[in-house]
């Protein structure tokens, strides 16, 4: 087992972040190198101040809960943004991930003391939860529900599951802790391959939209459309 | 009732009495040590690491110079007059070349139990949790 | 496939098949369409072959990035179900959330690299026509900014190079073809009909003119076929206003069209070939701008999309499009034309955004800075401006028999946004929703006017007194 720990918490680690950062990276090269100006109908590059006064408007009411879905659906949009802020906050400033990343590459950045991510990590799996019941009673969201829904929202949530798990000292820590690791791997290579890639090309798409309508629909009219 | 009242005072005078003996003892009994106690960790984020000295030092026979160093001229000159106060030398933070205390321990403990695949190697198998 | 067409074309009249994957460019073809009135088209259609080759080529060259992240990344979190009217108006029915729309007709073929069957491609027309008018408000509501509308215009296209289209869709592309217009008017036929209404009218305005092809001029009016054809008193108008607020401005004779029913069909080289002529005819003219008269998608396809269709990078047409609403404003603000204000409107009114400009062109605020003038009791509908729901028969679903019942489910939607302004009078600036909420009326009955402005504006316009007919000033001084 200690040959399993070594193995994923060397070299797959590695292998995992590399996987994550590329193809990142390729999507989003991917993503601008099939923009093309004339069937997206969008003058990107001779009407690039609008195109950015747009991008940024269109960030800035989305990425902060500033937009109309919200007001019409505060549950599930505070549900979501709770859920993405402690996603994303949690596993980024976590003490032990930060030392581990330390010792292995000799980078570390500022911690949050680890009350802070566990309660982070039982808010993630509770919305989660909130979001698989949505999903299996919701008429609406029934009949756009696909297996890949279901996988997606797993492998999201199942770093949680374990990491809560492996900090609490449940069940066996060895397997817990390595189980852990392996379940933020999975989610780390997911996420170019599947619609978790939606990590980087959420960005993509507001910007083209927030660029769509700050250049063709109506940026350059009167107060501006917001997204 | 008053035969009662008699029989708590008197357990709780013997209890009086006893207690200092067991808190001394319990003192002494940091001669073999359980856990890293160290007072510059200050603001823990997990709980002490769990290092019974006496089973690596004496069951196990493990030589003092894994862990005990003092280095002059690339060569571990330690022996046991001098300090063994870890944290005497290694502080919070990493000072030239000397590692930082938590880095020290970390890489001190867990590359040995990796290399003789023996012992410890996650979080919460040292940092472990008061039962 | 091009070799197919040609033997196609070469068949005996009597046999030539209706639905084709090539537009219609001739006449005769165009008659052949209108005397089927669709009956043999949709029968043909049942039977007519997907050309899985071709789609999977078309799709190579067209479905890029951006709608390739949009099908993946979304969510299906269903933020957009409430947003689309025709979710509301059938009873929230899950079948008609945008995102199920998209995901099982766009998305399907997207995943199947084209290879799909007829009646896979007969459920798409009747999505892409029958459930969706590409108003565009459901991507103003999604999380990861997806827009159902733009996919299902891309759709269309799809569909229209397949030969899947509504009957009265290929018949509007066939018109453009053929005319420059999205009926059968030709120059010709508009020229005379400005002179027509010179005629009715100079009486009553002296020096009237509807000026055709003055190189030069400030403003270049361009139309709707609809009013030279059933409307023409609407032209009159339009000239009459401009006449009293003294400008100068021209009629182009080639290019006189703006609207483009290509684009609700979704046969591209057409919309190119349709805007190229109005582009034409301001290069030719000189103008300095342009007016469109009232219509959404009018302007949509000339000033919005159509730089894109001609190819020109800027994405700005030749000189600057205005909406006919902005005209009028412009015309208020300077005082070119001066309205009485006591013949403002008296009663409850509200007025319709019409998506094509409001939502699509950012023209939120234009419309309502006219009621102002001319109304003394508006009403706003909820929601409005940007954030309005579509009239019910925009995207071409007023003119398509086959949707007749589906569009009039849709219209339940604006049918008690406007009960619930209290208001008996709409005000529309666009003739899509001009007939849908005229449809609206016919079938529920609530007892509604409506009106585009320019009547409106000429009952309340100050005629000045060296424009007015000498009889009446001579009148007026006694
Ligand atoms: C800054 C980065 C991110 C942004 C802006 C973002 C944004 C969004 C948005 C807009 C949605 C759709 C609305 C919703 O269903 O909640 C969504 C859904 C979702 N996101 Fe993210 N996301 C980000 C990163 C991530 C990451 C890193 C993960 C996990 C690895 C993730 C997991 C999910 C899941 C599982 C859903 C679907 C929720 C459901 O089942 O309804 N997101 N995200
Ligand atoms: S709101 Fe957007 S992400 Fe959610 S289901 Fe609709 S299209 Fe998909
Ligand atoms: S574009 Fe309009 S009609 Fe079409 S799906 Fe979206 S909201 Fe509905
Ligand atoms: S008809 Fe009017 S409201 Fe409907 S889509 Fe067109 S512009 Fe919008």
């Amino acid at each position: 087992m200690v040959a399993i720990y070594e193995f994923v918490r060397g070299p797959l680690a590695l292998i995992s972040f590399a996987v994550f950062f590329v193809g990142c990276i390729y999507r989003i090269i991917w993503y601008v190198k099939g923009l093309d100006w004339r069937l997206d109908r969008v003058a990107y590059s001779t009407q690039r101040s609008l195109g950015i006064k747009g991008a940024i408007r269109s960030l800035f009411h989305w990425l902060l809960p500033l937009n109309r879905t919200t007001v019409n659906h505060p549950i599930f949009m505070g549900a979501t943004y709770l859920f993405h802020l402690c996603l994303i906050i949690a596993p980024l400033f976590l003490v032990a991930h930060v030392v581990l990343i330390e010792e292995s590459w000799n980078i570390s950045w500022i911690t949050i003391p680890d009350p802070i991510p566990d309660y982070m990590a039982m808010v993630v799996i509770a919305v989660g939860v909130f979001f698989l019941l949505r999903r299996l009673t919701n008429p609406d969201v029934k009949i756009i529900t696909d297996g890949s829904d279901y996988l997606v929202l797993a492998i999201a949530v199942a770093p949680f599951i374990t990491g809560i798990l492996a900090y609490h000292q449940i069940f066996d820590n060895q397997l817990m802790t390595i189980l852990h690791i392996l379940a933020g791997e999975i989610m780390l290579i997911a996420i170019p391959f599947t619609k978790l890639c939606h990590f980087v090309l959420f960005f993509c798409s507001r910007i083209q939209l927030g660029m769509d309508y700050g250049i063709k629909r109506g940026g350059a009219h009167g107060r501006g459309i917001a997204w | 009732m008053n035969n009662n009242n008699n029989k708590i005072i008197l357990c709780l005078v013997i209890a009086a009495c006893v207690a200092p003996f067991i808190i001394i003892s319990a003192a002494f009994a940091q001669d073999d040590i359980q856990q890293l106690q160290h007072d510059i960790f200050v603001d823990r984020e997990r709980p002490a690491a769990v290092f019974p000295h006496a089973l690596h030092a004496d069951e196990l026979g493990i030589d003092c110079l894994e862990c005990h160093h003092i280095y002059k001229d690339g060569e571990n000159v330690w022996d046991e007059s001098e300090l063994s106060d870890c944290t005497g030398c290694h502080s919070l933070k990493a000072d030239g070349k000397k590692m930082s205390a938590m880095r020290a321990f970390h890489t001190n403990c867990k590359d040995c139990h990796l290399k003789e695949n023996k012992g410890p190697v996650t979080c919460g198998e040292c940092h472990t949790k008061k039962k | 496939m091009a070799e197919e067409a040609k033997t196609q074309e070469e068949k005996p009249q009597d046999k030539r098949p209706l639905v084709s994957r090539v537009p219609v460019k001739d006449k005769e073809m165009l008659d052949l369409l209108l005397a089927d009135r669709g009956v043999t088209y949709y029968e043909e259609m049942k039977k007519f072959p997907v050309d899985t080759e071709a789609f999977k080529k078309t799709l190579d060259a067209s479905c890029k990035s951006r709608i390739r992240t949009w099908l993946k990344i979304c969510a299906h979190c269903g933020m957009c179900a409430d947003t689309c009217f025709f979710y509301l108006a059938n009873d929230r029915d899950p079948k008609q959330v945008p995102s199920y729309k998209i995901q099982s007709t766009l998305g399907e073929i997207v995943k199947r690299n084209g290879d799909v069957d007829t009646d896979f491609m007969i459920n798409c027309m009747d999505t892409a026509w029958g459930k969706c008018t590409c108003c565009n408000r459901c991507g103003m509501y999604c999380p990861h900014g997806i827009d159902m509308g733009v996919m299902f215009g891309y759709t269309r296209g799809l569909c229209f190079s397949q030969g899947f289209v509504p009957h009265e869709m290929k018949i509007g592309s066939g018109m453009h073809w053929i005319f420059n217009a999205q009926m059968d008017v030709t120059v010709e036929d508009y020229v005379e009909t400005c002179e027509w209404m010179v005629e009715e009218n100079e009486e009553y305005y002296p020096g009237l003119t509807i000026p055709v092809d003055k190189v030069g001029a400030d403003i270049m009016y361009v139309v709707n076929a609809r009013e030279p054809k059933h409307y023409p008193q609407d032209l009159a108008v339009a000239a009459i206003l401009f006449h009293l607020a003294g400008e100068s401005w021209t009629v182009p004779s080639k290019g006189w069209e703006g609207t483009s029913l290509a684009m609700f069909a979704g046969d591209w080289a057409c919309c190119k070939q349709q805007v190229e002529n109005v582009y034409a005819a301001m290069e030719r003219l000189k103008v300095k701008r342009y007016v469109g008269t009232e219509c959404g998608h009018q302007h949509r396809a000339t000033i919005t999309e159509g730089p894109y269709w001609a190819g020109r990078k800027s994405g700005d047409p030749p000189v600057p499009g205005l909406h006919y609403v902005e005209w009028v404003l412009e015309a208020l603000e300077t005082g070119k034309l001066k309205l009485d204000p006591a013949k403002k409107i008296k009663e409850p009114c509200t007025l319709q955004d019409p998506c094509n400009y409001v939502r699509n062109h950012g023209l939120t605020d234009v419309t309502r800075k006219i009621m102002s003038y001319i109304a003394e009791d508006f009403r706003e509908m909820s929601p409005n401006r940007e954030h309005n729901f579509c009239c019910g028969g925009g995207g071409g679903m007023n003119g398509i028999g086959r949707y007749r019942k589906e569009r009039n489910i849709g219209l339940k939607v604006k049918r008690d946004q406007i009960l619930a302004t209290g208001t008996k009078f709409v005000v529309s600036a666009c003739h899509n929703c001009w007939d849908a909420i005229r449809d609206l009326e016919e079938v529920y009955k609530i007892g509604i006017k409506w009106s585009f402005l320019k009547p409106i504006l000429l009952e309340m316009v100050i005629v000045p007194d060296h424009l007015k007919p000498k009889e009446e000033e001579e009148g007026a001084n006694e």
